[in-house]
């Protein structure tokens, strides 16, 4: 690997970019190296691993790892691999058990990773300790939950969790604060989406306020020439609003919604799509039941302030992206320099009317599911970048839209003009730039000598 | 001028898609497969497997009209996203489309913009294994076949494959299809863009 601090610094220009960092596999390792190797990187949910024993299977970059809920209670993050001869030990999605076992030699570990037994232990030498904590499922270095949002980090030393999400915990809390029993809860299904394109582009894509009035102009004038005499249940209406609002006006995303963005490349589109817009507001019963509910459990004046939260989608760079108005979480996963995998999660709140996650799981389907009227332009969009940036025709990418009309904002980020403004990706370049060039870190505490030395 | 007439507010005057909707799918779409119930008149049989053979065939010829023709005016388009197909009113769909929404996906991919589907795909279908399974309702059988549509976009050619349920109600001398469940084998995983109706 020959890529050097001054080459990256150079690919990474005031309103441009290389091409290069999409498409260099060299890069592509790196950055899983210097990026998923050191930030908190979002794993899990707790609310899907309840129970002791209740696992979930996922990836920190590309190295498979377990979220598990130990005997304990204790959420841990373990390496899924095997201390004797590096197989995969689970394979399942998610499950519940008392230990978890390997299928080639059954070696059996604890929940925490621990060993636990070794079959014809008697054969190794005496200097074999299966009580030595590298001779393990080894732990991932630093596991926190920020209020049941499980991230891990696997530098041993860095920044903790809050200080590395800063503001934009606040859109983490408004996922919560949205239900009326203060709690949410994964459920109803995963989409799983891939396309032949670079990590980045997806991130890039979700606070992008310019692109659904070409990309989804397909749907956009399927919604609008839709009849509204014709009529289904309200989570319908959810769908058919959602499609007309990507059509509207360069005016509207220019006067009516912003762009805010955060150190280490946090981002969220915010004052967008209030209420009144998706789900008819106070004159929507279902709304109108849980308004109730909310200020029932919350009372009017904390009801109010949740509801005046107007955010869509936040990004907490590299790897989630998350929209609290609809219950929505995606996960991003780099494959290759040119592969990704995103996985897509509802949540359910607590204590609303049944019928709010019934308009989850429309909206879902709408914008996130897999054969969606809009979804699919996003991932023709992705292939079609991955397809364009392999050739060498073009060097640089423009992200100088709003470059020298960005704002500061009042906790510590910066804020474009108006939502059109590319700022979001010149900070998320920016926090990439600052992890790949970083003086080399403290390495990683798991792996090493798996057999210890005499 | 007289100021336009307010337009009442959908979500309180029409449920076209409403809960006694879905229980029927639900229980319809949960246990019919019972070999008690099977039609085993070879006619009968064959009658139910030109209707499929005939829709696989408007579909690969992009004859959405008179696809949508051998529905009901109320009709239900439905691809599970989970293995065990549970209530699409908490579970997410691959797609879930009552009428409005499939004339929302026919329009679309006829607009030109559809990015997917610009050019469109080219398809084949095999329907197999057709049976036939009569219901509590004299007017109403429940469909089983399976299915594999070969599907050549961009530059390449894959293979989408699966079982499919039809809800079919007796129309005249004919049958129409009140509700289509398409139940592909990775459901759950990452289908790459399926913008062709299954």
């Amino acid at each position: 690997m020959h890529v050097m601090s001054e080459d990256l610094s150079n690919l990474v220009q005031p309103g441009r970019v290389h091409r290069q960092i999409y498409t260099d596999p060299a890069i592509f390792d790196l950055e899983l190296e210097r990026i998923f190797g050191v930030a908190w990187i979002y794993v899990g949910h707790e609310s899907q691993v309840k129970s002791p024993g209740d696992y979930f299977r996922t990836f920190i970059g590309k190295k498979p790892v377990v979220l598990v809920r130990d005997a304990a209670g204790d959420i841990r993050v373990i390496h899924n691999q095997c201390a004797h001869r590096g197989s995969l030990v689970v394979a399942n999605d998610n499950g519940n058990t008392d230990e978890f076992m390997c299928c080639y030699h059954g070696w059996t570990y604890h929940l925490d990773g621990r060993l636990k037994a070794v079959p014809l232990q008697h054969g190794y030498p005496e200097n074999f300790d299966p009580s030595n904590p590298k001779t393990a499922m080894t732990q991932v270095p630093r596991v926190r939950s920020y209020r049941g949002f499980v991230f891990a980090s696997a530098a041993a030393d860095g920044p903790s969790l809050e200080e590395f999400l800063g503001h934009m915990a606040t859109s983490l809390d408004d996922m919560i604060d949205r239900a009326p029993d203060g709690e949410i809860e994964i459920a109803g299904g995963v989409f799983k989406h891939a396309y032949d394109g670079n990590w980045k582009l997806y991130l890039e894509n979700l606070c992008d306020a310019a692109h659904p009035i070409f990309t989804h102009r397909s749907s956009i004038d399927a919604a609008q020439q839709q009849s509204d005499a014709v009529h289904s249940d309200g989570t319908g209406e959810i769908a058919i609003r959602q499609m007309r609002q990507n059509g509207a006006p360069y005016s509207f995303w220019e006067s009516q919604v912003g762009i805010w963005t955060y150190p280490n490349g946090h981002s969220y589109l915010g004052d967008y799509h209030d209420d009144a817009k998706l789900v008819a507001a106070l004159k929507d019963p279902v709304f109108r039941d849980y308004i109730a509910a909310m200020e029932k459990k919350k009372g009017k004046a904390e009801t109010r302030r949740v509801m005046e939260v107007r955010r869509w989608n936040s990004n907490v760079y590299p790897n989630l992206s998350f929209m609290s108005q609809f219950q929505q979480l995606r996960v991003v996963h780099p494959v290759a320099v040119d592969r990704t995998v995103v996985h897509t999660y509802n949540f359910r709140l607590k204590g609303a009317p049944e019928q709010m996650f019934r308009n989850t799981i429309s909206f879902a389907n709408t914008v996130n599911g897999t054969g969606s009227l809009v979804l699919t332009d996003d991932l023709e969009i992705y292939n079609r970048i991955g397809m364009g940036l392999s050739s060498a025709g073009a060097e640089w990418i423009e992200i100088g839209r709003g470059y020298r009309s960005d704002l500061p904002d009042a906790h510590g980020g910066r804020r474009g003009v108006n939502s059109t403004s590319e700022v979001y990706i010149r900070n998320m370049l920016d926090a990439w730039l600052g992890y790949m060039t970083a003086p080399t870190l403290s390495s990683p505490a798991s792996g090493g000598g798996k057999y210890p030395a005499a | 001028m007289n100021a336009p007439a307010q337009k009442p507010d959908p979500s309180r005057t029409s449920h076209y898609v409403n809960d006694a909707l879905y229980r029927a799918l639900i229980e319809n779409f949960s246990d019919w497969q019972d070999d008690a119930r099977a039609v085993t008149d070879l006619a009968v049989r064959d009658e139910f497997r030109r209707l499929l053979e005939r829709e696989a065939r408007l579909l690969d010829q992009l004859r959405y009209d008179d696809w949508l023709a051998m529905y009901t005016p109320e009709c239900v388009y439905w691809v599970p996203s989970t293995p065990q197909a549970g209530d699409p009113r908490r579970e997410i769909s691959v797609m879930f489309d009552d009428r409005r929404r499939l004339e929302d996906r026919i329009y679309r991919m006829r607009t030109g913009f559809a990015w997917s589907q610009a050019p469109a795909s080219r398809t084949v279908r095999l329907i197999t294994n057709v049976e036939a399974f009569a219901t509590a309702r004299d007017d109403t059988r429940m469909l089983r076949s399976n299915f594999l549509v070969s599907e050549f976009w961009g530059d390449e050619t894959r293979v989408l494959t699966g079982w499919a349920g039809h809800r079919v109600t007796r129309d005249g001398a004919g049958w129409k299809i009140e509700a289509k469940q398409v139940n592909l084998i990775d459901c759950d995983q990452s289908i790459r863009n399926p913008s062709i109706i299954l």
